[in-house]
């Protein structure tokens, strides 16, 4: 489903002495199947943005088109329920999507929500508690007596049971152990190209954004500052760390590499084989020379 | 060294029908030290750092904090009064209904007087950069904004422990790397004593010791040369190497050896810039 944002604003608690504006003209478009990563500092609206994708929060003005979906300001919740089917989120913070007193009855809750049996939905809920790396057993559990980690895939695997279409990642690797970040990583990129799913990760990791990403957005202050290719966004390292940013640490390496060898280099590097050979092919030339 | 705490044969379970959660656990904290505390999710870091401050009290073993031991109904507040907690979801640590009631809160319980307490509640929000959102609601922030106020609860109240248990994971790149900053100025200049509790193996390579949890035990501990140099084990335990490491890792593979370990970008490409005036 492509999606289209035009002109969105969002100002939390407005018309009293709170009111913040959190969006300022927001133009997006996001192609259907494509992979697009939103970076941007602490408070720049990240999160915002995304929980108006599937009607959380509702624009101020403007308005947001998911395939052939309008929303405005004036939407009521009833017409969101097939939009909240096919747009699923992984919440910044795990705690604030778990709610039922075992972590089967959680997984199963949307699924049945949207009309699958309670047999299938189990049958899924087991299927997808693996997915994640939690054990079978744990489905008996309740979701609040789990560790940091092992709440946040839990609130993973509550998505992906629901099969969205579109699926958006807010943080959903924070918390979790350095294989999990990658196989989760690994699973999510591998749904996203069997299933065609489109799919909007949220991070403050530069590296996945520059590995997964078809494109990235980058956001400040509320407002899109640039959108691009991960050679294009990550291109001018002094800008991105104006913008409380940085370059992955694979470009990061090859910059240090060229200011002491005094030599321009190849930047658009961004996984660890590639860096070394940066380094690798920069030493033997430096011998033949 | 004297231990700052010394835990010594700390067993734990939330509930007396499943098995150890900590199993015998010992170790020890140095004063002015900074140490890291990685694992897999679920092997018991965040609960090893509850028994820390006095949070939860072992089922058998011993935690002692500067001579107090937390089985000890009367030590308990000396203990929570010098270890200050950072925890990993700061929606369980918030208590006020504006950022600077958050922060003034704990100062209050602890009795300081007013206008320190107004100094140190102004410091502590600079400290972290959020003196523009001093009114409102810490449940209503961006989720990094979060993690910052809840920085500032804890540096307010000047423990002589700090415990962040993944207090930057949503954090910005700059942000990040200027709060763990804040922190290690604290560290070096005024001799607190920290304990991170990261997934983030970068930071964990900077600290000066490394404690490895699997599965409830204490499975290693030594520098961080030390630990990231077992590969295999820590690759077998869920856990992944440094940048630099997989790095020099994957130039050995192609026939480039430098002449050591090194856990920082900084340290390798000083080494490549020697040896290519070797070559
Ligand atoms: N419920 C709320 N009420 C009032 N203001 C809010 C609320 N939620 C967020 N804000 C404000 O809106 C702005 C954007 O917040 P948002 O959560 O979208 O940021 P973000 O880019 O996701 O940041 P982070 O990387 O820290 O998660 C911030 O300044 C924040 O303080
Ligand atoms: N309140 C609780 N009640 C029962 N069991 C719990 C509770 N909190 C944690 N556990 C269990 O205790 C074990 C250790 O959890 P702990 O939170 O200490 O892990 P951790 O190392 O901090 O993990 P993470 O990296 O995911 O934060 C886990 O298996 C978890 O499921
Ligand atoms: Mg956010
Ligand atoms: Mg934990």
């Amino acid at each position: 489903m492509d999606i289209t944002i035009k002109n969105l604003e969002h100002r939390y608690q407005p018309n009293t002495p709170f009111e913040r504006v959190a969006l300022d003209g927001i133009n997006l478009s996001i192609r259907s199947g494509s992979f697009v990563s939103i970076i941007g500092h602490t408070g720049s609206g990240k999160s915002t943005l995304v929980q108006h994708l599937n009607g959380l929060l509702k624009p101020i003005s403007g308005s947001i088109q998911i395939g052939e979906k309008v929303i405005r300001s004036s939407e009521k919740a009833k017409q969101l329920k097939e939009l909240r089917r096919r747009v699923g989120i992984v919440f910044q913070y795990p705690e604030h999507q778990l709610f039922e007193e075992t972590i089967e009855k959680d997984i199963i809750f949307g699924p049945m929500n949207f009309g699958v049996s309670e047999e299938e939905a189990k049958k899924k809920a087991r299927e997808v508690i693996k997915l994640v790396g939690l054990p079978e057993d744990y489905l008996n559990r309740s979701p609040f007596d789990l560790s940091g980690g092992q709440m946040r895939r839990v609130a993973i695997a509550g998505v992906l049971a629901m099969e969205p279409r579109v699926i958006v990642l807010d943080e959903p690797t924070a918390g979790l152990d350095p294989r999990g970040k990658v196989e989760i990583m690994n699973l999510f990129y591998q749904l996203h190209s069997a299933k065609g799913l489109t799919t909007i990760l949220v991070t403050h990791s530069m590296e996945d954004a520059a590995l997964y990403s078809d494109e990235i957005i980058v956001m400040d202050q509320g407002k899109v500052f640039h959108k691009g290719t991960p050679v294009e966004v990550f291109k001018d390292p002094v800008q991105l760390r104006g913008l409380g940013l940085d370059v992955p640490e694979t470009v990061e390496f090859v910059l240090k590499l060229e200011e002491k060898f005094g030599k321009r280099l190849p930047r658009d590097v961004f996984t660890v084989e590639e860096a070394a050979n940066v380094a690798v092919s920069l030493i033997r030339k430096e011998g033949e020379e | 060294m004297k231990d700052l705490i010394s835990v010594h044969g700390v067993h734990f379970r939330y509930d007396e029908e499943s098995d150890w959660t900590l199993n015998n656990v010992s170790l020890s904290v140095y004063p002015g030290e900074w140490l890291a505390i990685v694992g897999h999710n679920g092997s018991g870091k965040s609960t090893l750092a509850k028994l820390l401050n006095g949070l939860l009290i072992p089922e058998k073993g011993e935690v002692v904090v500067e001579g107090y031991n937390s089985r000890d109904e009367n030590s308990i507040w000396e203990i929570r009064r010098r270890v200050g907690i950072v925890f990993q979801n700061p929606d369980n640590q918030f208590v006020g209904t504006s950022v600077m009631d958050d922060v003034a809160f704990g100062l209050e319980n602890n009795g300081i007087e007013r206008e320190e307490m107004i100094r140190r509640i102004k410091a502590s929000i600079q400290k972290v950069k959020m003196e523009n959102f001093l009114d409102q609601e810490p449940h209503h922030l961006s989720g990094g904004q979060k993690q910052r106020v809840a920085i500032a609860g804890i540096l307010a109240l000047k423990p002589s422990i700090v415990i962040l248990d993944e207090a930057t994971s949503m954090l910005d790149p700059m942000g990040r790397k200027e709060v763990l900053e804040t922190m290690r100025e604290l560290n070096k200049q005024e001799g607190i004593t920290v304990i991170s509790i990261t997934h983030d193996l970068e930071e964990a390579a900077k600290a000066d010791r490394v404690l490895v949890m699997k599965a409830g035990k204490v499975h290693a501990e030594g520098t961080p040369e030390d630990i990231f140099k077992q590969s295999g084990m820590l690759l077998d335990i869920g856990l992944d190497l440094p940048f630099a490491v997989k790095l020099q890792h994957q130039m050995n593979k192609q026939g480039l050896h430098l002449s050591s370990l090194h856990l920082t970008q900084e340290e390798m490409v000083d080494d490549l810039w020697t040896l290519r005036s070797k070559t």
